[in-house]
């Protein structure tokens, strides 16, 4: 392809999907934006605790409403049931246990086709976002790091907070409440929540108008009929991965909006709330870095309420338990719990293989890089970088392998639905189960050094 | 005199239909705006889409008053319509390259020769591909936002719409589809055979534009779940619809003129209509591509039939298929020779931004037809 014809595919695309998706996005997202302004307006203006609670209920339920129609009863149903809990279970000292359990059941339930699919799959990452506040509220309760249970008022308005209801991220009670205090407007507060949301706009672009065309109208790479398929893979994952941003950032222009997530330094605020780290997953170090910029609240999340309560267990198995409780809380379904067991499995291996070659090394070739004061001999040396970089590349070829599946399907309906599991099988053995293969490899590896 | 009028429009539909079903000689308007493709490659009529006076140009005179009132109250579909003929032909000539018949045209008006005044699958395809032209650039432009009179497709746009996901500026393939049954049918005349089955594959053309367009969807929202959708509906490449239709020339159904004396229920309704030669045959969909008289081989010249024939073809020496030298040259065998060819290659980028390209010379072995 020469470059004139390349520019009038270019142009093309940018006047057939560019265009188009700018202006569905914004047009789908600007209500959600306006209400998250009008609730920050609010919170500034002061008044009673309990009111602000109130609008930041009714904000949180009308954008629910707008983006679920009457699906969003769901949500608020799985709201009122969290506090029936946490009110039923008030006098015990294990109510995160408690609550997470019933939580399970109630997403087992819906997952066992009692809400339709279509539904289902679309209030999936609302519902998320709800069980996860209320789990880490329940766990804070137990470590008595919030005093009392709060009012319903306060709760809902907690779990329904308008700037995090329907893309997330996590947040917890705390910054909820220094989110109500309603801290003064500011430039910086502007700035930080304006570039959040242009970014998001700009990897809604790449997702779905230059990902998928990536070889080789945009990288000039031709593929044969092996590599071809690798190719295509990488296309899906890419475009799978920028979808992800999109929320992501997405997620933090709303919840700076509507003023969640700065930090507090003596008098001086920083909104600095992020959510993914776009480059440490296309160029990441180690899958382990990956896993943790892909969603960095909800990695904490997992980290503070399900990692650090099932070390008692020992190290793989808390791993496995974080690994199925990701996998729950997204949904149960095959291909996701498919992908988070793998990437289980392959962060567990990379993490091992690492730690056992740093130390036999005695370099910084760990899966997070090392800090200053590290007692490694070997630093920066050439072996040192090369050996990285193959670690670089293998989590690269993991990340093409595992985003291969998340295809846009020939069935509309399949991606509405969610993927099936003939699907995710099917795709992955188009790849002959590579990664799997070299994860096992690298585990044999590992058992031989040991 | 009004009854004077009418029979002697009678008498003349009368020959008109005779003259046709003979089917030499006679004036026939079947195609004739095709020829607007030269008219407007060779001046400069399309420049200025925006004024009105030029659609009255003399020189469409190959278009009907009723075609050429479609031009005037769309204003810049004119460009649409020869960008769209000028793909179509294009596209003819790529899927026949290898065969005996390779689309050819000329300069004059009559662009495509006599092909299309006869019957045979050629003539289809001839007719299927440039209805389908006209129906995808109209649609095209449609959505670019080029023509005053249609512009993005709002029926389908937006939430609280009739069909809230089908968001976006779609490509308006109904404006397309529309415009192009007005355009192109109107230049068919009569009731007989060859009016049925000129209407039948244009509109065959059309339907596979339609057909083939498709909605694109993805979905965003947490780790995958579906919280929001961006869709945008697509137009097939033209090169889909060729090939697309090619398979209907290949699987093309032979019909003949099924008079009233039909005793199929299902066709009382209308009296006028086609069926399959072999009664045993299905009748042909919408979408099948239909013909009723054998093709000519091809293979010589013949000024009456408007067949070049196929001397002085490239062939294929090493293929045993349709553009291989046996079968190509009909048997008449063929010539070796040898040629030199000045390439540009080892074209290497420069930071930024210009090629730098070697000239290579090559010889070539070419085979072309006695």
């Amino acid at each position: 392809m020469d470059i004139s014809s390349r520019l009038e595919v270019w142009q093309q695309l940018a006047e057939n999907c560019g265009l188009i998706t700018v202006q569905q996005g914004l047009q789908q997202v600007w209500t959600l934006l306006l209400l998250c302004l009008i609730c920050r307006l609010c919170f500034r203006l002061g008044g009673v605790s309990t009111l602000k609670h109130v609008v930041s209920v009714l904000a949180g339920m009308y954008s629910l409403f707008l983006f679920f129609e009457l699906q969003m009863l769901w949500v608020l149903l799985f709201s009122a049931l969290c506090y029936f809990v946490l009110l039923l279970t008030q006098h015990s000292s294990t109510r995160g246990i408690f609550l997470s359990a019933v939580i399970l059941v109630y997403l087992l339930v819906g997952e066992l086709h009692l809400i339709d699919m279509v539904t289902w799959h679309k209030i999936r990452g609302s519902q998320m976002v709800v069980a996860m506040k209320a789990i880490s509220l329940a766990f804070d309760l137990d470590r008595a790091a919030v005093a009392g249970l709060p009012s319903p008022a306060e709760f809902l308005g907690y779990v329904l907070f308008v700037g995090t209801v329907v893309f997330g991220p996590w947040i917890s009670f705390s910054s909820y409440k220094n989110a109500i205090e309603g801290r003064e407007l500011s430039w910086m507060w502007l700035w930080s929540s304006s570039i959040s949301l242009l970014k998001s706009q700009l990897c809604l672009l790449v997702s779905t108008c230059i990902a998928p065309y990536l070889f080789p109208l945009f990288i000039p790479i031709y593929g044969n009929t092996v590599t071809d398929k690798w190719l295509r893979a990488y296309e899906n994952a890419v475009s799978f991965h920028f979808s992800n941003y999109f929320v992501g950032h997405l997620s933090e222009g709303t919840s700076m909006l509507a003023g969640a997530g700065f930090t507090e330094e003596k008098e001086h605020i920083r909104w600095d709330l992020s959510v993914v780290k776009p480059l440490s997953v296309e160029m990441p170090r180690s899958m382990v870095l990956v896993v943790t910029s892909w969603n960095i609240p909800m990695s904490r999340w997992l980290k503070t309420y399900v990692f650090k309560n099932a070390m008692k267990l020992g190290t793989f198995p808390a791993i496995l338990v974080t690994y199925t409780a990701s996998a729950i809380l997204h949904g149960l379904s095959f291909h996701l719990g498919a992908v988070l067991l793998s990437l289980g499995f392959i962060t567990y291996v990379e993490h091992v293989l690492r730690k056992r070659l740093a130390s036999i090394f005695s370099a910084c070739v760990l899966s997070r890089p090392c800090n200053s004061g590290c007692s490694h001999k070997h630093k920066k040396g050439f072996w040192v970088v090369v050996l990285n970089l193959v670690f670089s590349f293998l989590a690269i070829f993991h990340l093409t392998y595992l985003g291969s599946m998340f295809d846009p399907g020939v069935d509309e309906r399949e991606v509405e639905e969610g993927y099936a599991a003939i699907h995710t099988i099917q795709r992955w053995s188009d790849l002959s189960w590579a990664s799997h293969w070299v994860v096992f490899g690298c585990w044999v590896f590992y058992r031989l050094i040991q | 005199m009004r009854s004077l009028a009418l029979l002697l429009g009678v008498k003349a539909a009368c020959i008109l239909l005779v003259s046709s079903l003979s089917g030499t000689g006679a004036v026939n308007n079947s195609g004739r705006w095709w020829g607007i493709v030269n008219v407007a490659s060779s001046s400069n009529l399309l420049t200025n889409s925006k004024n009105v006076q030029l659609v009255l140009d003399p020189s469409l005179a190959l278009l009907s008053r009723r075609q050429r009132r479609l031009i005037r109250q769309n204003p810049g579909i004119l460009h649409a319509i020869a960008a769209g003929l000028h793909t179509a032909i294009k596209e003819c000539k790529w899927q026949f390259r290898n065969r005996r018949w390779n689309c050819p045209t000329t300069h004059s008006p009559a662009i495509f020769g006599k092909i299309v005044n006869r019957g045979c699958r050629e003539t289809a395809f001839v007719f299927a591909i440039t209805s389908a032209g006209v129906t995808h650039a109209v649609a095209r432009s449609c959505s670019e936002g080029a023509i005053e009179s249609c512009t993005c497709d709002y029926r389908r746009r937006g939430p609280g719409g009739p069909d809230w996901h089908w968001g976006g500026c779609s490509d308006n393939v109904d404006f397309g589809r529309v415009f192009s049954q007005e355009f192109v049918d109107s230049s068919e005349r009569g009731r007989d055979l060859r009016y049925l089955t000129n209407l039948h594959n244009n509109e065959a053309g059309r339907m596979t534009v339609s057909s083939e367009m498709r909605q694109e969807c993805k979905c965003h929202g947490m780790s995958g779940s579906c919280t929001v959708r961006t869709c945008w509906m697509r137009l097939p490449s033209f090169r889909t619809v060729g090939d697309f239709l090619k398979d209907r020339f290949d699987g093309a159904s032979r019909v003949v003129y099924a008079n009233k004396g039909s005793n199929r229920a299902s066709h009382r309704a209308d009296p006028r209509h086609l069926e399959p030669e072999n009664p045993a045959h299905k009748p042909p969909s919408a979408m099948d591509l239909v013909y009723f008289e054998k093709s000519p081989n091809f293979c010589s010249y013949n000024g009456k039939t408007g067949t070049l024939g196929t001397s002085g073809r490239t062939c294929n020496s090493s293929s045993p298929g349709l553009d291989g030298c046996e079968l190509l040259c009909c048997g008449r065998g063929f010539k070796t020779r040898t040629e030199t060819v000045t390439e540009r290659c080892h074209c290497t980028f420069h930071w930024c931004c210009h090629v730098s390209c070697l000239n290579c010379t090559s010889t070539r072995t070419l085979h072309q037809c006695l």
